[in-house]
């Protein structure tokens, strides 16, 4: 059984657009937030330490996302998130948004890692790659 | 001849992340500063009339997009903005960006006319749709 990573939001004042509703641009902000969220709690690693003290990359490599419905002010966003395929140096995230029960997003979200000194890929180290494995659910 | 709607945008320290590169959000902002620029001075339909005064919208409907190169700040960003597919109500763009020759993010950007009284898609307006057609290329390929 894979593992799922869920965290729940507050939709901001600061967030919604003159007409209402979420500014898309937003939601790929939360979805980074989950994974700089994820990379903290489950994998025992902050932003801070992979970016500033590692010199560490995860830069996006590429994004798909459907928006299905609007997200609106005041709205309580869970954002779960899933690995689809984690490769040599790229981890390709599947990130789903849902307002009680209701779909309103669903990213493929694909990063790799990189050296800051260098910008070139370089392999996850085997025992990040051990806590990432768990949360492989292929077909998400 | 087709159109090509293209603008520059100055990559500013607020663009950037802690690793020295523009925050990937920050890329889809900048896109939509591009489409709002198409209205206004492509399509010569002023953006905030169309939203405020018209009621109307162009929610994004889907996005596939590639990072193939970063921008850093004090570059100069070029976007180019193609329609590759007219729906009734739905408009799938094409939009590259460049940082002098080299490519920066590649996106195809679907989006849908409606109006935010009731949240629901309508027809694009015919007016508009005769202006968006002389960008239409729908056998577009970005380059690379």
């Amino acid at each position: 059984m894979s593992k799922t990573f869920s965290v729940e939001r507050l939709i901001r004042f600061s967030q919604c657009d003159p007409g209402g509703i979420v500014y898309f641009v937003h939601f790929f902000d939360l979805c980074n937030g989950t994974v700089e969220d994820w990379f903290t709690e489950m994998i025992g690693m902050t932003f801070n330490e992979i970016h500033l003290v590692r010199r560490w990359g995860f830069p996006i490599v590429d994004t798909g996302c459907h928006f299905y419905r609007p997200c609106r002010l005041s709205d309580r966003l869970k954002l779960t998130l899933t690995i689809a395929k984690l490769g040599r140096s790229s981890i390709e995230f599947s990130i789903h948004g849902t307002v009680d029960g209701d779909e309103k997003f669903r990213a493929r979200h694909k990063v790799a890692m990189i050296s800051l000194d260098s910008y070139r890929a370089i392999p996850i180290p085997d025992d990040l790659r051990a806590k990432m494995e768990a949360y492989v659910t292929p077909h998400a | 001849m087709r159109k090509v709607f293209r603008v520059e945008y100055p990559i500013l320290f607020s663009h950037c992340d802690p690793a020295g590169i523009v925050y990937f959000p920050r890329f889809f902002d900048l896109l939509h500063t591009a489409m709002e620029d198409w209205f206004t001075y492509g399509l010569e339909e002023r953006f905030a009339d169309f939203i405020v005064k018209k009621k109307l919208g162009v929610p994004t409907v889907s996005t596939r997009t590639d990072f193939v190169g970063p921008a850093r700040f004090g570059d100069t960003l070029a976007i180019e903005l193609r329609v590759v597919r007219l729906g009734r109500a739905s408009i799938e763009l094409a939009i590259d960006s460049f940082v002098e020759d080299r490519p920066c993010f590649r996106s195809r950007h679907t989006v849908c006319t409606f109006t935010h009284t009731t949240y629901k898609a309508v027809p694009i307006p015919d007016d508009l749709r005769a202006k968006m057609t002389e960008y239409l290329d729908e056998s577009y390929q970005a380059a690379g």
